[in-house]
């Protein structure tokens, strides 16, 4: 099923569930944006795009985290604490988890970036000003003053989350804390 | 001892004199890809309470998966085809989770073999001794730190609140495994299961640890399984010994008794195979278990080498030196080996031993220094050196799994290495040289046991008559029967070829057996050096005394 | 159940490590997973009506303008578009862009990746720093932006595409290869190789490459399911093949806007597509399944 889900393009599922909720069944909204004041309302006319995006990052994320996940369950000390008695539950969150996380959080900073910049098609289906149509338009109308402050964001972000999310890493490995050993 | 057990309310039968632990013909096979493989085939063994049996077998004999088997921890893909694993009474294969869950690290507690992957990376070690309190249910949060501090103390930490707030990798192997062994007492079990726990330690290391296991035994009347490929560590420690092999238990008995008068052929024959005080590759040839001929050739006597000390040395090191950052891996090294001869070089991890054997061969440059062969002097780095110096100066590597490329047959290594290497003889000659046959030549290496690797290794390094080569701990990674196989393949191809040897090693037994001269290492420099016998029967400075007295401890003379 | 926990089958003693190889032990048993199966089929055909759709299929070039948007009938069975083509005819026919554009900017990506990734694996120090600082180059600008900047400066076609998606991927590609040819380079018979003094190409390619194969036919798979959506979306924005070419991702953003009133002419290549993603996607996973029965 993460196969599935993490192979299909964004595109396609927003074609598809447009054709199938918005037209077919006529329950949501084929585009993303509505005048009404109302933020119930402006949440409704997002969800069928949220649901396009969704499948394809949360398929590539699951199937890092089984990996992970997997990697670690096998090791020596998950062993030591199946053999010392410990209950699933703490093993779980205490040996599995502290250890499985680390490559998840690397993959997530990276999605986050993409989230915010990479998500044209999307947009341009959906009729969705972001930032990603913002800085085509720009370069398709030469404007480089929209351009260089787009792509200084972006590369500000990127910067900034992978900061965020090296220094969660450090906190759950003590490992690379030390420079010394 | 009962009454742990009726706490986690598992009923108690038997009586006082009662086995602690009562295999009875157990019988184990995995599944791989449909067929059934047996592992364990009706092994039957009792061990009371108190008492420690050792448990001896090479790689692939089962002892691993009985020790696991005892607290029912087998793969996905074990089947258990018959037998029943007692333990006060109670059958362990019916148990249900929950039981097996109470008794695992508080009635049966493990300890394993490399101490450095058992240790949540990522987890106070003390809280890893305090979880089996908090798991059992034995105290609260407060207490159970007291407690882990306290049996820190049992396994003679002098300062043990401190190592509780240290994560494993700031700790050393010995310390690691220490940690390991105290977490395992924490739960006070009633037999305690050790699955080659000092394989892989430092020898001062392992006299430590074994002490301490010696002790604790003694103190607090535990039942032990101590699994092991050493026969002469299991002597010492255990009351009884058992030996397996391809599965099955094919001697048991009283551990001296055992020793002094085995039954079996396979028993003598993993009692003689190994390199003892008085054996010298000059007189002797080893006695490998199962080799063909190798009764006849036990008679046999090895031509000695004759030692040329009067021309130029073959191999010369010179003020060598080299630093990791801030670790000294050489001080100031030198060395001479003359044709023909064996040099040992021993000394314990982090003493600079592979590092200087990597240097000579030129995988490794110095920082400064001079490495001379036969007279000429060597670039620092094996890439810029000339072709003739190349195949002169060859290595055997210590890993018989990585040593040869997974994805070619043993004829593409061998005719690979004479080419390059200019090598004079064929594919079939060299090989037979180490005893291998057109059918080996022909696989891929991981149809090859471990000793055949190794000696294909051993004639690729050979493919070009090389004048030196520079053995790392060669034998190391192989079963004890094995190595003496290994042992007596090195000393005949020097014999017919008069190659001399660098010979690294951190077992004694092998350098006395195989080194014509030794030299100790320790921290990067070379303390004592001098004609084999005399060093290692009289030794002068501290460090080697040290090593000599660890290295005895586990193996005394008849 | 015996554990809360998965644990390792047990292996039997002299049995290799799990790494997949390739051929023999990655192609065959991924044939007899379900996954691999199914992914291959799908693959084979697609590959079959891309090289035969012309034959049997209606032009996808010609517009009829009295015939826009008609629902799929027996004539048009998917329907026609918004110029009256069929729908049927440019879903089959625009399989061939597809598959031209993702393996030759797969095979591109791969020969870069292997050649810059290894060289800086095995070399290390300065080699190591100079090529990866590069790659950490290309590789912080948002894929979009550096897509959008290069296209819209060089003319917009399927060359620039295949070259355009090459060099995002080289730098991805890199870092995976450096990362086994640090693995492998540690093991004995490649310091054995250096002993011989073997050539640095050598090694490269006859050592370490064949050992690592497992890694690159993964590497392979996951950049080619990433290569053909990406093409679909450039060309979805406009950036790219450009029309009339029958390429999905430019029909769904020309047929985009009428999905409300005409759900087929948009529908159909978006499922054609997802289709054949999917269809690599499975047979990866099939190709990791039967590598680790």
């Amino acid at each position: 099923m993460s196969v599935g889900s993490s192979g299909t393009p964004d595109i396609v599922s927003g074609v598809v569930l447009i054709a199938v909720f918005a037209v077919a069944l006529r329950a949501f909204p084929s585009t993303a944006q509505t005048t009404d004041p109302n933020p119930l309302m402006q949440v409704y006319y997002l969800i069928l795009p949220s649901l396009a995006v969704a499948p394809t990052m949360v398929g590539y994320l699951a199937r890092i985290v089984r990996a992970s996940t997997r990697e670690v369950a096998e090791s020596d000390y998950v062993r030591t604490a199946v053999l010392k008695g410990i209950p699933g539950g703490w093993i779980r969150s205490r040996h599995i988890g502290r250890n499985a996380l680390p490559p998840t959080l690397a993959v997530f900073s990276a999605q986050f970036v993409y989230l915010l910049t990479g998500l044209v098609a999307i947009e341009r289906l959906f009729n969705y000003p972001g930032i990603g149509s913002v800085l085509l338009k720009a370069t398709q109308s030469s404007d480089v003053v929209v351009l260089a402050t787009g792509t200084l964001l972006a590369a500000v972000l990127l910067v900034g989350v992978n900061l965020i999310a090296d220094v969660a890493v450090l906190l759950l490995n003590p490992r690379l804390r030390t420079v010394s050993s | 001892m009962t009454i742990e057990l009726s706490k986690q309310g598992t009923p108690v039968t038997g009586g006082p004199g009662a086995p602690t632990l009562d295999i009875r013909h157990l019988t184990v096979s995995y599944r791989r890809q449909g067929t059934l493989t047996r592992v364990l085939d009706d092994v039957s063994l009792s061990i009371a309470p108190g008492e420690a049996y050792g448990l001896v077998g090479e790689s692939g004999s089962g002892k691993s998966t009985l020790a696991f088997s005892t607290v029912q921890y087998l793969a996905p893909n074990a089947v258990v085809e018959g037998g029943e694993i007692l333990f006060h009474g109670e059958d362990m294969l019916t148990r249900e989770d929950a039981e097996l869950r109470a008794i695992r690290g508080s009635a049966i507690a493990m300890v394993y073999q490399d101490p450095s992957s058992a240790l949540n990376p990522t987890m106070k070690v003390g809280d890893q001794i305090a979880e089996v309190y908090r798991a059992h249910d034995l105290c609260s949060r407060e207490q159970s730190v007291d407690k882990s501090v306290a049996v820190l103390q049992q396994v003679a930490f002098s300062e043990p609140k401190r190592i509780y707030d240290r994560y494993p990798h700031q700790l050393s192997g010995g310390q690691q495994q220490r940690v390991v062994i105290a977490m395992a007492l924490a739960g006070n079990p009633s037999l305690l299961v050790l699955d080659e726990p000092t394989t892989g330690l430092d020898l001062s290391v392992q006299a430590e640890v074994l002490t301490l296991v010696h002790e604790l035994h003694r103190r607090n009347h535990v039942a032990m399984l101590f699994i092991s490929h050493d026969l002469a560590t299991v002597r010492k420690l255990c009351d009884r010994i058992g030996v397996m092999r391809y599965g099955r238990l094919i001697e048991e008995g009283e551990a001296e008794a055992l020793f002094t008068a085995p039954t079996h052929p396979y028993t003598r024959g993993l009692i003689d195979c190994l390199p003892r005080e008085g054996t010298h590759k000059d007189g002797v040839r080893l006695r490998p278990i199962d080799e063909p001929g190798s009764e006849q050739e036990a008679g046999l006597q090895r031509l000695a080498v004759p030692i040329d000390r009067s021309g130029v040395p073959v191999l010369e090191v010179s003020g060598v030196n080299k630093a990791f950052g801030s670790v000294c891996a050489a001080k100031d090294i030198a060395l001479t080996i003359h044709r023909g001869e064996i040099l040992g070089l021993v000394g314990e991890s982090g003493s600079g031993k592979s590092t200087l054997g990597r240097m000579i061969v030129g995988l490794e440059s110095p920082d400064s220094g001079e490495i001379r062969l036969a007279g000429r002097t060597l670039a620092r780095t094996v890439e810029k050196r000339a072709r003739t110096d190349q195949r002169s100066l060859q290595m055997v590597f210590q890993r018989p799994d990585t040593t040869l490329n997974p994805r070619r047959r043993v004829r593409a290594t061998l005719a690979r290495a004479i080419s390059k290497l200019r090598g004079t003889l064929s594919v079939e000659a060299l090989a037979a040289q180490v005893r291998l046959g057109p059918a080996q030549l022909e696989t891929v290496p991981r149809r090859l046991s471990g000793g055949m690797k190794q000696r294909v290794a051993i004639a690729r390094a050979f493919a070009g008559d090389p004048e030196v080569v520079v053995c790392d701990e060669p034998t190391s990674a192989l079963d004890p029967s094995i190595q003496a196989a290994i042992l007596n393949e090195l000393a005949d191809v020097a014999a017919a070829r008069g190659t001399a040897y660098l010979f690294i090693s951190h077992d004694l037994d092998a350098v006395r057996y195989l080194a014509d001269r030794v030299a100790v290492m320790y921290l990067g420099e070379i303390v004592e050096e001098g004609p084999v016998d005399e060093v290692l029967s009289n030794p002068r400075h501290p460090y080697t005394r040290k090593l000599l007295a660890a290295s005895l401890s586990k193996f005394s003379v008849e | 159940m015996t554990a809360i926990i998965p644990k390792k089958d047990a292996s039997l003693p002299g049995i290799a490590g799990p790494v997949p190889r390739a051929r023999g032990r990655l192609l065959l048993p991924m044939l007899r997973t379900r996954s691999g199966v199914v992914g291959a089929a799908i693959l084979a055909a697609w590959v079959i009506i891309a090289l035969t759709a012309p034959l049997w299929t209606q032009n996808p070039l010609s517009t009829d303008a009295l015939a826009t948007l008609r629902a799929p009938s027996a004539e048009h069975w998917f329907g026609t578009d918004s110029l009256g083509r069929d729908v049927f005819a440019r879903v089959m026919t625009g399989s061939s862009t597809a598959l031209i554009i993702g393996p030759a900017a797969t095979a591109l990506a791969m020969a870069g990746g292997i050649i810059l990734g290894g060289l800086a694996g095995y070399l290390g120090g300065v080699a190591d720093e100079i090529i990866m600082r590069v790659m950490d180059f290309l590789l912080a600008f948002p894929a979009l932006i550096v897509a959008i900047i290069l296209l819209g400066l060089f003319r917009s076609d399927m060359a620039t595409l295949i070259l355009l998606l090459a060099i995002f991927f080289i730098p991805l590609v890199a870092r995976t290869v450096r990362g086994a040819v640090q693995a492998v380079k540690t093991q004995e018979y490649v310091e054995a190789a250096r002993l011989r003094g073997e050539s640095t190409p050598y090694i490269l390619l006859g050592e370490i490459l064949p050992n690592i194969s497992g890694t690159l036919v993964v590497e392979t798979t996951v950049r080619l399911s990433s290569a053909i959506v990406t093409s679909a979306s450039l060309s979805f924005i406009g950036l790219g093949v450009q029309p009339p070419t029958p390429d999905w991702g430019l029909t769904i953003a020309t047929e985009a806007p009428y999905l409300t009133i005409a759900w087929w002419s948009a529908l159909f290549p978006s499922l054609a597509l997802a289709s054949l993603v999917i269809g690599v996607a499975l047979l990866a996973e099939g190709m990791r399944e039967g590598s680790e029965r």
